[in-house]
């Protein structure tokens, strides 16, 4: 049997290399439940020591495979194949590694393109809405968060949610979050952390998303 | 529209905003470091970020304090203190 600290993290989740967002939280979930300080699953079958790597590696699994970026890395790392979508993730959010990069490795500045707004979603910053109800969606999210002066790494320690999902839903970028049931719980756990009504802006945020994947679907459909 | 009042929840604006430009802008942010000309990389995005914040803090308080300056120190600079830069 191979040992447990030597596997990797799909191994580690007993799941397959292509395995969606919703699959890596199932898994970690039944890992943490399968390797908990109370659990009879493991009981007689590990010693106190091996639990520990096990509960260790299980956590530095989902560590790096819910994270996409991470993830990417990951599967570069070890010659995966990547989808476009993985793909696009890393492009956009550099790796620490390359935040090390010395001068003389930099590749030439890029090309000039039409630059983007700064800071994505924060038009009418001045006329925010600040009375509960209404429709929140990613923007109002995040101005809500701004005017709070809380940061989404703050967010994160709080609420254990990854940054990069908060930063996703404040984004808007609905294909790359996960199923609903997780969105609904993130959202949850960002509204309470803000002081925000966590049930209404929930629903309200979930039920946009749904909208949009639905309209996606539909879109797919016309070109089939 | 009510205006920020107190200077401890302006730097925390100020904070979170840098904070935003750090995470929307992070390869202009770790040349600016790199080479040493942050504030001129990052002229653009500065100056929304410093338009953001004057319109939610009150006039009188943008007079005492930098509260951009401060947090393009405390969350640019110091967030990139790791980049290899010869301002350290």
């Amino acid at each position: 049997m191979k040992l447990f600290d030597s596997r990797s993290h799909y191994e580690v989740l007993e799941i397959s290399a292509d395995a969606h967002p919703e699959e890596v939280e199932r898994a970690y979930r039944i890992a943490t439940a399968t390797y908990g300080e109370e659990s009879l699953a493991t009981y007689s079958l590990l010693d106190e020591e091996d639990v520990r790597v096990a509960r260790e590696c299980v956590e530095l699994a989902y560590e790096v495979l819910s994270d996409p970026v991470a993830r990417q890395r990951y599967d570069a790392e070890r010659g995966l194949d990547l989808d476009d979508g993985e793909q696009r993730v890393a492009a956009e959010v550099p790796l620490v590694d390359e935040l090390l990069v010395s001068l003389e490795d930099e590749a030439p500045a890029p090309s000039p393109r039409p630059r983007e707004p700064v800071l994505p979603a924060l038009e009418g910053f001045a006329d925010v809405d600040e009375e509960a109800g209404g429709v929140y969606d990613g923007p109002r999210l995040r101005r809500a968060r701004l005017l709070r002066g809380v940061e989404i790494d703050q967010i994160a320690d709080v609420t254990k949610v990854n940054p990069t999902y908060l930063r996703f839903i404040e984004d808007e970028r609905y294909d790359d979050l996960p199923a609903a049931v997780y969105v609904r719980g993130f959202v949850t756990a960002y509204a309470r952390c803000l002081g925000l009504e966590p049930a209404g802006v929930s629903l309200s945020y979930v039920e946009r998303m749904e909208q949009h994947r639905g309209e996606g679907e539909a879109r797919k459909g016309w070109g089939r | 529209m009510v205006r920020i009042a107190d200077a401890a929840r302006a730097r925390r604006l100020a904070r979170a905003i840098l904070s935003d430009v750090l995470l929307y802008n992070p390869e202009a942010v770790r040349l600016g470091i790199q080479r040493d000309d942050l504030f001129d990389r990052l002229q653009d995005q500065l100056q929304e970020a410093r338009a953001y914040f004057e319109e939610r803090v009150e006039p009188e308080l943008l007079q005492k304090e930098n509260f951009i300056d401060r947090a393009v120190v405390d969350v640019l600079v110091w967030g990139s203190r790791r980049v290899h830069s010869r301002i350290w």
